[in-house]
């Protein structure tokens, strides 16, 4: 049986003032999943978070955690735990008595505490540092006792906000695959908050895409790669060449879209219809360069840009009417093409797909 | 722009002099005083420990030191005590730039306005037939007016209300020095709100506390025009021996008794900084 | 996370009955300069002028506000005059003894003013020029000197030292430096500390009081030494328009300091 607790949330809203933090955001999280709220800053993740810990009573809607419906419950009374963006640490309690606040806050006995923090300070690999206060630890070692003081109270969802932005590079990695297992290992709903795109397709069972205070997509990380619903989350997740383009009609599984005189061909979807406005979103490594071969229907362009950085070679085209970027792999013997030369341009009809313009 | 050399002894030429000169020199000549003899009402000038040993073998000495220290540490107490929610309410509470603005003027005009002038105010409030006692005496808390003038009660109150900005203040600036995201780690991990407070809100806003209490008690303690006009008399405390001695040309004698109301000051603000240096930091 | 409804109310009640009773000594004495009558009561009888009238007659507050007045302009100047280059010293100075130095020249803050009042007395008495305003205003300058020092020093703690650096690298001398690019950015600390030490010095009593002989009194001793004798609401009358004065001595700060906040907050730091 997992630990972790089913997530609701029901068509929040939340306002500040005349500022709409979030309007009518609603998903479920299913129990013992990794969902990620990702999106650019101000667009109501972290806002959407403390909805859920209880840091903000919503305006309208409600959240429901195992069931049952949150309504105005102080964050002492939900089964849920945070760890901070800041990290909040009580820094006149050692390391010990950090973690053990919550345990002490349920009145345990001191053995039983004792173990369960021995125990939760041995899984994040802090095991003899009990003594210690907090301004003597390094960032990443600050990271895990935050982690340790939420999870030793075994919440049924832990709330992560941005918990790694502060760390270097490496050190993020590192802490991303240990927090994945940690969350496979517990069993408890994680959800965690990110502007990191790669950071969230890593980790995540899912993904909730969001901008402007709502919720643009939700999905596995692959559908939202593969399959974004709206433009924005096309551009969001990895590169994309973005090409607005009208629907000029079916050829077998795909589709024909018209962009000045270039025609660009993309999976159908169902929902397109003939003289429809759309976008057609094409990721550069699937876009091929190669030498012009004088076939009709193919795009033509001009070199304009090239940058070479090592695995891939970067090229920027100008092709009539469009302009598109393409990553395509570098082995040696790849042929590199000048800038000013002219090239031919295209992709697989089924690698390209379209979202509503 | 470094300031080295010539041109920082240039810059900090005018205050030292101005300082020596109307500073260190005034006291001094006036502590040393402390080791010359007054008799039959002429200073004479001779070196002598007379005058300390008489200070400290006269009982009366001590009576003194004690109330002043009594009424400093009540005062100071009680400044904290009513101090420490104000100082809460006006953090959490006020919010708008504007209403900063308003309680900002509110709780500096009574600092800044005479202390003789708010004195004289709790000399008209404090009166049996002032505020106070006609209030007390329609709620019929009371059947009869209460003596609060000229005498330690008036002293008390009306020297708390002059230090009470003077103990919110510091406290105030440290509640907003403080993470907003630690209250709610507490409120996250299971503690109420009254937990919260007290086991993470009030320990990390101490070092505010402290230093508001050694304000409040070395002003509280030097306090003269309050003790003088509502005492009556019956509140002897340092300031006011000292006042009484000049009026009689007994400078050794104000002398003793000044350096005592110093040392006093001084070693109450070396303790809270001892206590001060071992408490951890907010930030 | 906002207090719940219980809580918010009794911090509101708190906040309310705590403005209430700093502001009430000064509003007691407001509605008795305008009692009707010479005795203290509550509530006053009736209202009247009769002692803003009587406070007219008397020559000597007018005197001793006007002599407060100058001694409190004189001594703010001496002090920015001498605590400005200090306080320029003590920020961007490293040399030993500078937290000492420092420690020494807030010193005046704490020291007993009835101490500093008697000390004041001997030595001028000693160099023969006691009466006057001059012993005032040398005393007042030692009290309001940290005043000025301290709030100096904490708004130029704040400066980018890269301007300072941009105008030497252009050209500039020391002094220009300080007089063209360091004062104008720390205009609005200047004016508060000064506006502080008027007010500071206007309200001084023990530390002046043995400085004063009855022609030249300053008025906060007047008025202490007429309270002594006599509590009709004469004092409230004057009293009241010395709680207007400092009033608008404190908007008129603040305002100042607003627009001061308002301005960084335009230019680039």
């Amino acid at each position: 049986m997992a630990r972790g607790a089913d997530l609701d949330v029901r068509a929040i809203t939340k306002r500040f003032g005349a500022v709409v933090a979030i309007e009518a955001v609603s998903f479920t999280v299913r129990a013992g999943e990794f969902f990620s709220l990702l999106g650019p800053s101000g667009c109501g993740k972290t806002t959407t978070l403390r909805a859920i810990g209880g840091f903000e009573t919503v305006d309208e809607g409600d959240i429901l955690i195992g069931g049952r419906p949150m309504g105005r419950l102080p964050p002492d009374r939900r089964e849920t735990n945070m760890v901070f963006q800041r990290l909040a640490l009580f820094p006149h309690y050692s390391v010990f008595d950090n973690v053990a606040f919550g345990l002490r806050m349920r009145r345990l006995p001191a053995p039983e505490v004792g173990r369960r923090v021995a125990e939760a300070l041995a899984r994040v690999e802090l095991g003899d540092l009990g003594a210690r206060r907090i301004g003597e630890l390094s960032g990443g070692q600050q990271q895990r006792v935050a982690l340790a003081r939420a999870l030793v109270n075994e919440p049924r969802v832990l709330l992560l906000d941005e918990p790694l932005s502060a760390l270097d590079l490496k050190l993020r990695i590192q802490l991303q695959e240990e927090l994945k297992g940690l969350q496979r290992g517990l069993g408890t709903t994680f959800i965690y908050v990110t502007h990191d795109q790669g950071e969230a397709l890593a980790m995540s069972d899912r993904i909730g895409v969001m901008a402007g205070g709502r919720l643009e997509q939700v999905g596995t990380p692959l559908e939202v790669y593969e399959r974004p619903a709206t433009r924005f989350v096309a551009g969001f997740i990895g590169d994309a060449n973005l090409v607005e383009a009208v629907v000029e009609g079916v050829d077998g599984d795909g589709l024909v879209t018209r962009v000045g005189d270039a025609r660009l061909r993309a999976r159908r979807q169902g929902w397109e219809h003939a003289g429809a406005r759309l976008t057609v979103c094409v990721r550069p490594e699937r876009v091929r360069v190669t030498r012009p071969d004088g076939r009709a229907d193919g795009l033509v362009g001009r070199v304009e840009d090239r940058a070479f950085s090592g695995s891939l070679v970067r090229y920027r085209l100008a092709v009539p009417g469009l302009r598109l970027h393409a990553a395509v792999p570098y082995v040696h013997g790849t042929p590199l093409f000048e800038v000013g030369e002219a090239v031919a341009v295209g992709w697989d009809g089924d690698q390209a797909v379209t979202v509503p313009a | 722009m470094r300031v080295r050399g010539w041109l920082a002894a240039g810059l900090l030429g005018p205050v030292l002099a101005l300082t020596a000169a109307l500073y260190v020199v005034p006291l001094g000549v006036y502590l040393v005083n402390g080791f010359h003899r007054f008799k039959d009402g002429r200073i004479l000038r001779v070196w002598t420990l007379d005058t300390y040993a008489a200070f400290l073998t006269d009982p009366f000495s001590y009576k003194i030191v004690s109330t002043s220290l009594l009424l400093a540490g009540i005062v100071t107490a009680l400044a904290l005590l009513m101090g420490y929610p104000l100082a809460y309410a006006l953090h959490t509470r006020v919010r708008s730039a504007r209403a900063r603005g308003v309680l900002a003027v509110v709780l500096f005009c009574p600092l800044m306005t005479s202390v003789v002038v708010r004195t004289y105010g709790w000399l008209i409030l404090l009166a049996n037939q002032g505020l106070v006692n006609t209030t007390l005496l329609r709620l019929r808390l009371i059947d009869e007016p209460v003596r609060l003038l000229f005498n330690m009660q008036g002293v008390v109150i009306s020297l708390t209300h002059i230090m009470l900005p003077f103990a919110i203040l510091p406290i105030y600036s440290v509640l907003g020095r403080l993470d907003p995201s630690l209250k709610e780690a507490a409120r996250d991990l299971g503690a109420g709100p009254w937990a919260a407070f007290w086991r993470v809100t009030l320990p990390l806003t101490l070092p505010g506390v402290a230093s508001g209490g050694v304000i409040c008690f070395t002003l509280a303690l030097s306090a003269f025009v309050t003790p003088q006009l509502l005492g009556g008399g019956r509140v002897q405390v340092l300031p006011l021996t000292v006042y009484n001695s000049t009026v009689e040309i007994n400078w050794p004698e104000g002398a003793v008794t000044s350096l005592a109301l110093l040392a006093l000051s001084i070693l109450a603000v070396w303790a809270v900084n001892r206590v001060l240096r071992r408490l951890p930091t907010v930030a | 996370m906002h207090p719940g409804r219980g809580r918010d109310a009794l911090l509101r009640t708190a906040l309310t009955l705590g403005v209430g009773f700093i502001l009430l000594p000064l509003g007691i004495v407001v509605l008795y300069s305008f009692s009707s009558v010479a005795y203290g009561i509550f509530p006053p009888p009736g209202l009247s002028l009769r002692w803003y009238a009587h406070l007219l007659d008397q020559p000597a507050f007018g005197r001793a506000f006007l002599r407060s007045l100058g001694i409190a302009v004189a001594a703010t100047g001496l002090a920015l005059a001498t605590g400005v280059p200090a306080a320029l010293v003590l920020v961007r100075g490293h040399f030993p003894g500078r937290d000492p130095l420092q420690a020494f020249l807030l010193s005046p803050i704490v020291m007993p003013k009835i101490v500093l009042g008697v000390g004041w007395f001997i030595l001028f008495a000693r160099l023969g020029i006691q009466g006057g305003v001059l012993p005032l205003i040398f005393a007042h300058t030692i009290v309001v000197l940290p005043f000025v020092i301290s709030i100096v020093a904490a708004n130029l703690v704040g400066l980018d030292p890269a301007l300072e650096e941009a105008a030497q690298d252009l050209g500039a001398p020391r002094r220009t430096v300080v007089w063209r690019i360091v004062l104008p950015q720390i205009r609005s600390g200047l004016i508060v500390s000064a506006l502080l030490a008027l007010l500071v010095s206007f309200d001084q009593v023990e530390s002046s009081i043995f400085l004063t002989r009855g022609e030249n009194n300053t008025l906060p001793i007047e008025m202490f030494l007429y309270m002594e004798k006599w509590q009709d609401p004469t004092i409230a009358a004057l009293s009241a328009l010395l709680i207007l004065f400092a009033f608008i001595l404190v908007v008129g700060a603040l305002v100042v300091a607003r627009g001061a906040a308002d301005l960084r907050r335009i230019l680039p730091r």
